[in-house]
């Protein structure tokens, strides 16, 4: 059985220096369940990937190339058929999908995964008021789940990953539905972070503000390939995921709420 | 945080989720009125012979023999549905719990003990329904069966909330516990089809009829009735477990 | 738009309707489950209570043609509840299409009588097999109108309350009080039991089992009919918007 639980915890690392996650090898193929029916897709083949303290890495690719696979995987949500991971330290996980309990209220919500984070109810408290200010949501902490709109759902479910004050995040598409002044008070919070050592990896799109990351890797055909110097195809913005709009705005990301 | 504190907030939470969930409760109101209402009011009175277990021939009356009946299968048809609506849900967001630290045990724990108030609750509502009519004679030993009843449904629930979406998940838990208890562990049925001793329902139903009738209760199919939990149960905690670690 | 190209609309309209029904296998699965196993649920449940003096026929038969009615009227009120619940999503949008409202109401009610027609026969076929019927066309036709009657209800019940789940629990529950009730089973009322939808529908059934032809209970019905008609017009006018443009 190939070797996938290799996660420490704030103990002897076996990574080495700056380095907090890597992945190795990483295979994973989905496989129809019923013999000459349906496809077999083997999405990641031998993927890799290091990741050191205090990087934020964009990760890029078309849409099918298996981004959330591999990070499923990273995250341990999903086991790989072949390949190992490490991680040194506490990770942060904000899945692409809200995964969040409809009917609790936004304050129910981060009692519930704090106490799963080992949190007291002081740090919890503290935690969830720090990012409901800083995301603005300090309005709905009494709403439920359900009731938010999408892009206030995917602050909680932003914020559910970032209450614990993790060592690594992983991000997939975080911004979702992010009003401007959410998106940016995002940044402001993702350089914080790196300066005090977190390492960030995002799932993105688009990676209109290259600048804003250290490295970018690009998953295509089961491998990931940094490509932070390539430059962005022009018109079609095709094959290598990095599209930048001609007018200079973001895709995606909503100019009011 | 301790265990039981970890426990405890699971629990604590899943009963406010329970408690905003209509679906569950309109059918925890309505169900018990409605099945009682008909059975015991509207139907003319009129008297059946019936076995019951351990007593011999009874003669008695039939509003009072489906009264008796109903109490199981409302605890069946709450707690089944109760299990399906845990699983669906869990198939989300209890991953995310479990990579977030909780322990799968803490979590299943905190989930049967929710099936376990469902099914307390749906007794209590069906009897204070039925007493206006009738009181079975061994209440403890009825009220026992009745919630495990509920509970082994509760289990059968979670197991159909693997294999199937919200709506036919409901319509499913509504069949088949009322196929199971109503039709084929009727205790008027000459010859019991031999299906019914296979179904979470024979042992339950057959210690609430004896309750329900007699003031002594041959209490041997209480081992029955534990035996059917856990077979069910290991099955529905190894499905949770699975749902809620690595794929 | 010509007169020819709105029927071509409705009958595409009702075409897709079917065709999207008969693609999930578990949908026409039910439809050719329930009844069979309504009706002989029906029949089982009934051997199981003493015969009822005042009734006319033997329990299982009487259980057998109440299940016939459920299956026709409950799979028709569901089909009527789904209607509107997509009409709630989709309909304005096919405005702004091209569709006119009127179209499209009548793309939902011709599908919610065909419906009627499909499960009324699927009833038929599966009640035929056990029950001997003297007049097995009006029969057919009293189960049409159950079946029509729910379906208009369903589609009124969508409007109310437009999720699958809970809808189809109302109806369920409705339904199965409705065709208890209606069916002389037990003695209640008769000027109360006279309004319930199933009661005249109930009446024309069993006479044609028996061989007579209640004409009264059939005018009574097709006079229920149009009232609902109207009913589910107005509701429908209510539901998916003013002529066309969305509201704010």
């Amino acid at each position: 059985m190939p070797n996938i639980e290799k996660r420490l915890r704030n103990g002897d690392s076996e990574l080495d220096g700056e380095v907090v996650l890597r992945a190795d090898e990483i295979s994973k193929t989905y496989e129809s369940v019923l013999p000459f029916v349906g496809r077999t897709v083997e999405v990641l083949e031998g993927a890799g990937v290091e990741i050191e303290a205090g990087e934020i890495v964009g990760i890029v690719g078309e849409n099918g190339a298996g981004k959330s696979t591999l990070m499923q995987i990273l995250v341990g949500a999903l086991g790989a058929d072949e390949g190992a991971v490490a991680v040194d330290g506490a990770v942060g996980w904000c899945p692409q999908e809200p995964l969040l309990y409809d009917r609790l209220t936004v304050r129910e919500t981060f009692r519930l995964f704090g106490t799963a984070y080992g949190m007291d109810d002081g740090e919890i408290a503290e935690a969830r008021d720090h990012y409901a200010d800083l995301l603005g949501f300090e309005q709905f902490l009494d709403y439920r789940v359900d009731h938010l709109s999408g892009g206030n759902r995917q602050k909680i479910n932003l914020s559910v990953a970032l209450m614990h004050d993790p060592d690594v995040l992983l991000l997939d598409e975080p911004y979702t539905g992010f009003d401007w002044e959410t998106y940016l008070a995002f940044w402001n919070l993702t350089e914080e972070l790196t300066e005090q050592g977190t390492a960030i990896a995002i799932i993105s799109h688009f990676v209109s503000e290259r600048e804003r990351f250290d490295r970018i890797v690009e998953l295509a055909d089961g491998v990931l390939t940094d490509v932070t110097d390539r430059e962005p195809e022009a018109s079609n913005g095709r094959g290598s995921g990095v599209a930048a709009s001609e007018d200079g705005s973001t895709p995606g990301v909503n100019a009011g709420d | 945080m301790g265990s039981v504190a970890r426990v405890s907030r699971a629990f604590e939470m899943g009963l406010r989720e329970y408690a905003r969930t209509p679906v569950l409760l309109a059918l925890l109101l309505f169900l018990p009125v409605y099945f009682v209402g008909i059975f015991v009011y509207v139907l003319p009175a009129s008297e059946m012979a019936i076995t019951v277990p351990g007593d011999g021939q009874r003669v008695v009356a039939t509003a009072d023999l489906y009264g008796v009946l109903l109490i199981p299968l409302l605890a069946g048809l709450i707690g089944g549905i109760a299990g399906l609506f845990l699983m669906q849900a869990a198939r989300d967001a209890d991953g995310r719990l479990v990579l977030a630290g909780y322990h799968p045990a803490q979590v299943i724990a905190a989930r049967i003990g929710l099936l376990v108030v469902a099914s307390v609750v749906a007794t209590a509502v069906g009897l204070a329904v039925l007493a206006v009519g009738y009181v079975p004679q061994s209440l403890a030993v009825f009220v026992a069966a009745s919630v495990l009843a509920g509970l082994t449904y509760g289990l059968v629930g979670v197991l159909v909330g693997l294999v199937l979406g919200r709506l036919a998940g409901v319509y499913t838990m509504l069949f088949v516990p009322m196929f199971d208890v109503f039709f084929l562990q009727n205790p008027t049925v000459d010859d019991q089809l031999w299906l019914a001793t296979y179904l979470p329902g024979h042992a339950v139903t057959e210690l609430a009829v004896d309750a329900g009738f007699s003031g002594s209760v041959a209490l041997d199919p209480f081992a029955q009735a534990l035996a059917a939990l856990a077979v069910v149960g290991t099955f529905a905690t190894a499905a949770f477990y699975r749902t809620t670690r690595v794929r | 738009m010509t007169d020819v190209g709105r029927a071509d609309r409705i009958s595409v309209g009702v075409g897709a309707a079917v065709r999207a029904f008969l693609r999930e296998p578990i949908q026409v699965a039910v439809l050719l489950a329930l009844p069979l196993v309504v009706i002989e649920g029906y029949g089982y449940a009934m051997t199981a209570f003493p015969e009822f003096p005042f009734m006319e026929m033997n329990a299982e038969t009487m259980g057998r043609l109440n299940g016939a009615i459920y299956a026709a009227a409950f799979l028709s009120g569901v089909m009527g509840l789904f209607q509107v619940i997509s009409a709630v999503q989709a309909d304005e949008r096919l405005q702004l299409c091209g569709y006119s409202r009127a179209e499209l109401f009548v793309t939902r009610l011709a599908t919610v009588l065909a419906a009627s027609l499909i499960v009324a026969a699927v009833s038929l076929a599966v009640l035929l097999w056990r029950v001997d019927v003297a007049v097995p066309t009006v029969v057919f036709l009293a189960l049409t109108a159950a079946a029509l009657v729910y379906g208009l209800l369903g589609m009124l019940v969508g409007a109310v309350l437009p999720r699958a789940l809970e809808g189809s629990l109302v109806l369920v529950f409705l339904v199965d009080a409705d065709d208890f009730l209606s069916s002389g089973m037990v003695e209640i009322d008769t000027r109360l039991v006279e309004l319930f939808p199933l009661y005249h529908p109930h009446q024309v059934f069993q006479s044609a089992v028996d061989g007579s032809i209640a004409t009264g209970d059939a005018l009574v019905t097709g006079a229920y009919i149009l009232c609902l008609l109207g009913v589910v017009a107005a509701v429908y006018v209510r539901v998916t918007g003013n002529g066309g443009v969305l509201r704010g």
